[in-house]
């Protein structure tokens, strides 16, 4: 059982320890000039460390930066004591470049060959940045294809075992389909090796240019004096190395080809996915893209629309100039009826008024009926006596008179706009959007909100 | 004379230090909430699809006519403009009377898949422009694209240059193809139809693990190292950790905004060497006639200044600022010199342009 930092028992312990292991190793280091590893395998401080680990294990807070603290702490740790070894006794009369091969070797850093890379057992003190950027090309890429990798295990033991064989029958496509997916993965898994070849000549030249460094602190007055220094001196060094080939042309081709081929291998497997899943009637990812599609075209048509119909000041631009042509077109009626009958305007006046009081009525209850509403008068009729069926035929079949057209026009205009201004407006309220439709007051009134 | 001489009780004297901050460090690590951010107050303005405009609230009111909208790259979070009280471009534009609003793009996902560079810069920023005009009563605004949002930004102004004022632009890329520029060095070998054929969305953890690689031993080992250093000062583990939390939450990229982006921006370098188009709209930035401040970082290692400096050459108009910030491109927005140098300068040099 772990314990809490309230009754840290074994945080005393890990301390006392600590100092009982420095101070023999001190000692031991004092009496034995040019040790140059530690005394154990395994120090105290580690254990220590591995305490807090499990601590932080699964808790919420900060966790995982814990973890990566102090995962690089025992990183750091090891190579105090490595330095400190190698900084003892006869050792300090060594040249940058003793120093640097000592550096090299004895802290088991990447120096030898590609395959340390993926070695597990290579947990030099500063080896962590290296052992993550190799065998991935973006760790990303990589973590993606090792799930991928598991994931369809069985079906790549499969395509390796027909690798060679011709694809024939009823299996053919299939076969064949296999066959190009085993030769991605083994391609990927061939620009993987040469993209650790070049990490690990990021690291050699990261060492080259250390050495030049420490050579310039050879003059008197210029030594380090401490571990943080000469680390930080190494991740100067390290980075600029790094910098040097991945700003390389050999470096762009050979990461550009690693992702292709992991992205080449990627599509056969989802192909094969894609097929199984379509076997096993489930959607697939390309029913969802195609369907993502053809949605973010519609989302552009709407907005497009909306835009070109209402946006804004358009909207309200646009119904005032319907208004001015209806006035206009009342007026000249008006004025035609007057002409035609001079001798008794009271009487013509008043039929022209009669005429457009029912006109207004049917305006009204062809917009009413476009919103889905039904007109006052209709309400109070519905109440009385239900409408025989008869007489609603015939009150669909009979066309509007030809003096309201316009009138009936610019009606069904007003009610698509409602309807465009609602299928624009960005996340409408559903209560406010059917309570505008309804009262017919949609377009301006929505267009401001905007 | 050897270059190295450690003491070996100094080294002992250090190994001991070290054990005793983890000691101390980590119960007060474990102790601290989760990290907040965003210091200033501020309303949603508009909302579409993911995006939200937000106006930022000042303890005064603006006293600028003209507002800011501050256009975020789509890579990151854009609480980096108002990360914490101290730390804030935002809260010091306001203290210096400025009026500012931000564009959220907010966290990208499947159904965003599809939207290209037009639906962002001719659809989603064209409209929060007239939002925020709109609101403010005023033909013209200011615009301030940071980063990805700078490149934006240009496009946009070289395409609607009667809706931009101001236009600010901060540690923005315009010359993809200097010789120091890692990324743009790294994406010239992608196939980027079959990675977005393949991906769809391009996932955040990809995009942070190219960042971190871009300087691997700082940033994957001696930035958790220099952590041990401020493990007992709670205000800064604080800090760090809320710098942390900006880095790692990152949303998807739009799979075919990101396939455009590598296309004509970062491969192509259509921005500086023309032929861009967003949609059916040309990109020419001899059409920004306007008054233009260019702000960037001297030790950027994503945005390399030479990057931005390219601006200078290409820009059409004859009112053009250079502001080179000695920082780096996380460092424009946080450090102590930033606070100081960075929201007086960009209040200073829109006062004199106010008329």
């Amino acid at each position: 059982m772990v314990d809490t930092p309230a009754n840290p028992q074994w945080l005393e312990d890990w301390q006392r320890m600590s100092r009982q292991y420095w101070d023999g190793w001190t000692d031991l280091a004092g009496k034995n000039p040019g040790l140059a590893t530690g005394v154990a395998s395994s120090p105290p401080w580690h254990e220590g460390l591995e305490q807090w680990a499990r601590l932080y294990a699964g808790s919420g807070n900060h966790g995982d930066v814990a973890e990566r603290m102090l995962s690089n702490a025992k990183t750091y740790l090891d190579m105090l004591q490595n330095l400190s070894a190698l900084a003892s006794g006869k050792m300090p009369d060594m040249g940058a470049t003793a120093w640097t091969d000592a550096l090299k070797n004895g802290m088991n850093i990447p120096g030898g060959n590609a395959s340390m890379f993926s070695n597990p057992m290579m947990n030099g003190p500063m080896a962590g940045p290296w052992n993550d950027l190799s065998g991935s090309g973006a760790k990303g890429f990589d973590q993606m294809m090792a799930q991928f990798t598991q994931t369809i295990a069985p079906m790549v033991e499969a395509a390796k075992r027909g690798f060679d064989m011709p694809a024939f029958g009823y299996q053919r496509e299939q076969q064949e389909h296999m066959q190009k997916t085993a030769k991605a993965l083994f391609e990927y898994q061939q620009q993987n090796a040469r993209y650790n070849a070049l990490m690990l000549k990021a690291s050699q030249r990261g060492f080259d240019i250390l050495q030049s460094k420490l050579a310039a602190r050879e003059e008197p007055g210029r030594q380090i004096d401490s571990v943080k220094a000469l680390y930080d001196l190494w991740v100067d060094a390290a980075e600029e190395g790094y910098a040097e080939i991945a700003l390389s042309p050999e470096f762009r081709e050979v990461y550009g080809e690693l992702v292709n081929a992991q992205m080449r291998a990627r599509t056969h497997i989802q192909a094969s996915v894609e097929r199984y899943c379509n076997d096993l009637g489930m959607p697939t990812r390309g029913e969802i893209d195609s369907i993502g599609k053809r949605l973010q075209e519609l989302r552009r048509e709407v907005r497009r629309n909306g835009e070109a119909t209402g946006d804004s000041n358009g909207l309200a631009d646009e119904l005032a100039a319907l208004r001015r042509e209806l006035a206009e077109l009342k007026s000249a009626r008006t004025i035609t009826a007057t002409s035609a009958n001079p001798t008794k305007p009271a009487v013509a006046a008043k039929k022209e008024m009669t005429k457009t009081t029912k006109r207004k009525k049917l305006v009204a209850t062809r917009a009413a009926n476009q919103a889905g509403e039904k007109s006052p008068a209709k309400r109070s009729a519905a109440k009385k006596k239900p409408a025989s069926r008869k007489a609603k035929r015939k009150a669909e079949s009979t066309p509007p008179p030809a003096g309201n057209v316009e009138a009936g026009t610019f009606a069904a205009r007003v009610a698509e706009f409602a309807r465009a201004s609602k299928g624009s407006k960005a996340r409408p309220s559903k209560g406010k959007a059917d309570k505008s439709a309804r009262t017919g007051k949609s377009a301006k009134s929505k267009s401001n909100k905007r | 004379m050897g270059p190295i001489r450690i003491e070996p009780l100094r080294a002992l004297d250090e190994a001991l230090r070290i054990q005793k901050k983890i000691s101390a460090g980590l119960a007060t690590l474990r102790s601290l909430d989760d990290v907040d951010y965003g210091a200033t107050d501020k309303e949603e303005v508009y909302r579409e699809d993911k995006l939200v405009v937000y106006r930022f609230k000042g303890e005064k009111k603006p006293t600028a006519k003209t507002p800011i909208l501050i256009v975020y790259a789509l890579v990151n979070r854009p609480y980096m403009v108002d990360l914490q009280d101290d730390r804030s471009l935002v809260r010091n534009l306001l203290a210096q009377g400025e009026d500012v609003y931000l564009i959220d793009w907010g966290y990208t996902d499947r159904a965003d898949r599809w939207l290209t560079l037009d639906d962002y810069i001719n659809g989603y920023i064209r409209r929060c422009v007239d939002v925020v005009a709109r609101r403010a009563k005023v033909p013209k605004i200011n615009l301030l694209g940071i980063c990805q949002g700078g490149a934006f930004s240009l496009c946009f102004t070289s395409i609607y240059p009667e809706k931009v004022k101001n236009l600010i632009t901060m540690v923005t890329p315009v010359d993809f193809h200097t010789a120091d520029n890692m990324l743009s060095h790294w994406t010239r070998g992608l196939d980027v139809d079959l990675m977005i054929d393949t991906l769809g969305n391009v996932p955040a953890d990809l995009m942070n693990w190219c960042y971190l690689t871009l300087k691997p031993v700082r940033l994957f080992q001696q930035k958790y190292i220099g952590m041990i250093d401020i493990l007992d000062d709670k205000t800064e583990l604080e800090n760090f950790l809320r710098m942390e939390k900006w880095i790692f939450d990152s949303p998807d990229q739009a799979g075919e905004a990101f396939r455009e982006f590598i296309r004509d921006f970062y491969q192509g370098n259509k921005l500086m060497q023309g032929g861009l188009k967003i949609g059916d709209k040309s990109v020419n930035l001899k059409k920004i006639t306007m008054p233009v401040l260019n702000i960037f970082a001297e030790q950027d290692h994503l945005v390399p200044p030479d990057a931005s400096r390219a601006l200078e050459g290409v820009v059409g108009t004859k009112d053009y600022t250079q502001l080179a910030f000695k920082g780096g491109h996380i460092g424009i927005y946080v450090s102590g010199r930033a606070q100081r140098e960075v929201p007086s300068g960009i209040h200073n040099w829109l006062a004199e342009r106010s008329n």
